[in-house]
């Protein structure tokens, strides 16, 4: 534990200069790149001298490294802004958002991972056999396809064809009453309130975006794990237990897995930078709640602020997955730590 | 002494073996390079030809045939403005060909000379650029893309750059990593202590081999490029409407789904699909053809 321990300071401190530079790089786009702030947040409508006060309320008169000071005293305060646009400030618009994409993203793992995994192990064992070979193929088109357009395919196909899937407007039908906003996470919601009917309701709504948004991920994941067992299956020490005669269930199970799972912790944290990606897709094509389609409508109101938070508060979110995945890593694999 | 001159001729002329004819003779036997190289060389020629075997004008609007289904005078159908999608089509691809080309390129040299510079200069250089990358890698692709293409504004060479900022970093690691498993190799050391320049070592000797692990790299990116340029039309800050782009085109019909109008996204969106599986197969390919473990 004492390694682990150390190393976990280390990652802490080496966490810093990346959460820094994240920071500079969001401060950059924003300020630095040509383009007047002040005139990008009350459009180019407006005259000289409401600009030159806003110019001085926004600080943009003063050196660079000021500004970059009093954006981080921002941050530090949780302060990303106001939104003229949507008369809130963005941190307000932010934390309301974010429950519906965080619903999305786990549903979408709870798919992902299983399947993958599965996948994964059942085309190590039959490696090079038909099944194999089939889950090459799903594997190539998984990555392939962009999630938009293979998500419209669903549409057509579970909507307007099969009639079995909602329309793509949101997370539940207008004429099921919604549940009281506990964490904003409509399902959790449902449940909590033992809402049976907008819990249905909610569950058959993100099927389709779930689905939709799982396949990279099955794709890339379950490639890892196929090669990682390939590696544990060809080792040394697999092959001395297949000739002892213990029962292959064991074996695959609960010797190989283990070892086999290793890489997968590292790749699905990798996989979660493509899931906010896509989220950001799918929540377009879903009319969905949350985070991606905030950003999205920002842009086409030219409400920056809102873009930018959003980006930068993506970013941060992936620094801690990756952060809490080489934990994870480090404590299920003791040679990482101590290396 | 004339025997010994025609000698030394002979073997001048001798065709040497050669890694790239290897690799590239290894690519074409495969059933997966044989396929991805068939997509790749049709996207090609529709790229360079494609405007010229367009049945209509790609922007020839006519409301009396908006919305019409695949027939056989629009066979992809007509869009909400009685564009021809066909034609759309066949102008979008020189388009997100060229995006791809341009910005994967580009983003390939920057990435290759950052890794390698890095990797052979060693200590605090190598951890500042790799710093860099990291801080590049921790932005989501497509929200990076967004936050640049919102400041620039959108058009041509947004999407050229932003797909350049999130493919440097991979390419970067990849060929970091390579150098650093051949920068002590006795080839390098030897030609260190007959006192070549640092130049000369990083160009003739390490940079070649970085370029293989790479190469595989610049295919995949190939791929991902497509995706992420038609994402970024998709969400709005791409190339800019009424210019034809396959996924500014899927947007389109977004809004036509529901009521059953379905070629107007499909048919465009199949193109995308169809060229990045050539890119990623090809990327496969030249993995199996490069790398000897692979084989089993």
């Amino acid at each position: 534990m004492n390694h682990f321990f150390k190393f976990f300071i280390f990652r802490i401190i080496s966490l810093i200069p990346t959460v820094l530079g994240v920071i500079v790089l969001t401060f950059i786009i924003t300020h630095v790149i040509p383009g007047n702030p002040a005139l990008i947040l009350i459009g180019p409508e407006v005259n000289k001298s409401e600009l030159i006060v806003l110019e001085n309320e926004l600080g943009l008169n003063k050196p660079l490294y000021v500004q970059f000071g009093a954006y981080l005293w921002n941050l530090l305060h949780f302060n990303l802004g106001y939104s003229y646009i949507l008369g809130h400030s963005v941190i307000y618009e932010i934390r309301t958002r974010f429950p519906a994409s965080f619903e999305l993203a786990i549903a979408a793992m709870v798919i992902t991972l299983p399947i993958a995994i599965y996948t994964g192990i059942y085309a190590a064992i039959r490696s090079n056999k038909a099944g194999d070979h089939a889950s090459r193929v799903v594997t190539l088109l998984g990555i392939s396809m962009p999630v938009f357009w293979i998500e419209i395919i669903m549409i057509i196909v579970f909507f307007n064809i099969l009639g079995i899937a909602p329309a793509p407007y949101g997370q539940i039908s207008n004429s099921v009453t919604p549940p009281p906003n506990i964490t904003g996470m409509m399902i959790l919601d449902s449940l909590l309130s033992l809402n049976i009917p907008a819990l249905a309701n909610t569950l058959w709504h993100i099927m389709l975006p779930a689905l939709g948004l799982s396949f990279a991920g099955i794709a890339v994941i379950s490639r890892v794990v196929r090669s990682s067992m390939l590696d544990v299956l060809n080792k040394d020490y697999m092959r001395t237990a297949f000739a002892i005669g213990y029962p292959r269930n064991v074996l695959l199970n609960r010797y190989a897995l283990k070892n086999a799972l290793l890489p997968a912790i590292t790749v699905t944290a990798v996989q979660i930078g493509a899931l906010m990606s896509g989220v950001v897709l799918t929540e377009t094509v879903f009319s969905w709640q949350g985070l991606g389609l905030l950003a999205v409508n920002a842009i086409d109101d030219l409400d920056y602020p809102v873009v930018l938070a959003v980006v930068l508060v993506s970013a941060l979110l992936f620094v801690a997955v990756n952060f809490i995945a080489d934990m994870l890593y480090a404590y299920v694999d003791p040679r990482i730590r101590v290396g | 002494m004339e025997n010994m001159d025609i000698t030394l001729n002979k073997v001048h002329r001798e065709r040497r073996p050669s890694a790239l004819r290897d690799t590239i003779r290894l690519i074409v036997r495969n059933p997966t390079g044989i396929a991805a190289l068939a997509i790749i060389i049709v996207y090609a020629f529709l790229s360079f030809f494609g405007p010229t075997l367009a049945p209509y004008r790609p922007d020839a609007i006519h409301l009396s045939r908006e919305l019409l289904p695949p027939s056989s005078t629009h066979i992809f159908g007509t869009d909400e403005y009685g564009r021809d999608i066909f034609s759309r089509v066949l102008y979008a691809i020189p388009l997100d060909m060229s995006i791809a080309f341009v910005s994967v390129s580009i983003g390939y040299s920057i990435g290759l000379m950052a890794g390698i510079f890095s990797g052979y200069v060693g200590r605090r250089t190598d951890n500042a650029i790799m710093r860099g990358m990291d801080i590049l890698f921790a932005f989501p692709s497509i929200l990076l893309a967004i936050a640049i293409a919102v400041s620039i504004g959108p058009g041509y060479w947004t999407v050229v750059i932003a797909v350049i900022v999130v493919t440097i970093p991979g390419f970067a690691r990849v060929a970091r990593s390579a150098v650093l498993a051949t920068k002590n190799d006795l080839y390098v050391l030897a030609s260190k202590s007959l006192g070549a320049r640092k130049s000369h070592i990083m160009f003739r000797h390490i940079l070649p081999t970085a370029i293989t692990p790479t190469i595989v790299l610049y295919a995949l990116n190939l791929g991902n490029a497509i995706i992420l340029a038609a994402s970024l039309s998709f969400l709005g800050v791409g190339i800019p409407p009424p210019t034809p782009e396959l996924g500014a085109m899927v947007t389109t019909g977004l809004n036509y789904v529901v009521s059953g109008e379905w070629w107007i996204s499909v048919l465009p969106g199949l193109f995308i699909v169809l060229i990045v599986i050539g890119f990623n197969m090809m990327g496969d390919a030249i993995r199996e053809a490069t790398d000897v473990t692979l084989r089993r």
